[in-house]
């Protein structure tokens, strides 16, 4: 109970979920640091494109992702 | 080492992002901030930029520019039984590291050679995987004589060489390219005819 007011005034609840572009962020880094696992024992021209283009590209949409979440400050 | 710290940065990342998001609080308090920035940026740019390093120094090897079929016959030219070859007298008397064999001889020796070298390469993958691969592979610019005295030159097995001497000005302007008399390159059109020093390439040298 508020004494100025005499209104009650809830706590902020800490969140039960991630936010959801959160949870997509991490899917694609958790993605694209897969790939580029999966690269490292290759040692051709196809490991090479699939870790550029797969694994990194996961990864760079993952962190900007993860940016535009914070950016906007979870709204 | 570079392999293990990839590891090391995948894993302790996925334990980390796996913690954030099954425990959506730790995202709330400062230090779970710093937790999450680690996880969705530091951790994983780290992991690609020390991946990218992996593979830009595994493209140098010999194993990667062979792994295309079309350069093949090329790495069949390194096992030319015969002392007049260039390419395979260099890489069987291991005058050039076996291992980087194609790159040794094929890189661009100027400030930004490294990164000519690697743009060239990402021509050769639009070319393998998009366009068309022509009937006879050519250079995209004329052997430099750069290239050669890179290593040979300031070698006194090259500088005495009585057929050198009187040209070496000529050499090093490169107004005489080396190529003019030692023209036995990759002969790849009469591979078939030649005796070879091994069936396959040296897997030690790879």
């Amino acid at each position: 109970m508020s004494e100025a007011t005499g209104q009650t005034t809830a706590m902020p609840k800490a969140p039960e979920r991630a936010p959801r572009r959160l949870l997509i962020a991490a899917a694609f880094i958790l993605v694209g640091l897969l790939l580029e696992a999966v690269t490292m024992g290759m040692n051709n021209a196809a490991g090479f494109l699939l870790f550029l283009g797969g694994g990194g590209l996961f990864t760079a949409v993952g962190i900007i992702l993860y940016f535009r979440e914070v950016l906007s400050g979870g709204s | 080492m570079l392999i293990q710290a990839l590891i090391l940065f995948l894993v302790l990342d996925a334990a980390m992002l796996a913690a954030l998001l099954l425990r959506p609080r730790l995202i709330g308090g400062p230090g779970g901030r710093l937790v999450a920035f680690l996880a969705f940026f530091l951790l994983p740019g780290a992991a690609l930029a020390l991946g990218t390093q992996m593979h830009l120094e595994k493209s140098k090897s010999t194993e990667f520019c062979l792994s295309c079929h079309e350069m093949e016959p090329y790495g069949q030219s390194l096992l030319v039984d015969s002392s007049d070859h260039l390419p395979a007298q260099h890489f069987q008397n291991k005058r050039i590291d076996q291992d980087h064999a194609c790159f040794t001889c094929h890189t661009n020796y100027t400030m930004y050679g490294d990164v000519k070298a690697k743009i060239a390469g990402l021509k050769h993958l639009w070319v393998h995987y998009v366009g068309t691969v022509p009937e006879q592979i050519e250079l995209y610019q004329p052997y430099q004589n750069r290239e050669c005295l890179h290593c040979h030159g300031g070698a006194r097995s090259f500088e005495e060489n009585d057929f050198h001497v009187d040209m070496l000005e000529d050499l090093r302007a490169g107004e005489v390219s080396c190529l003019e008399c030692h023209d036995l390159g990759h002969d790849v059109a009469d591979l078939a005819d030649m005796e070879m020093w091994r069936e396959e390439l040296p897997k030690e040298g790879l």
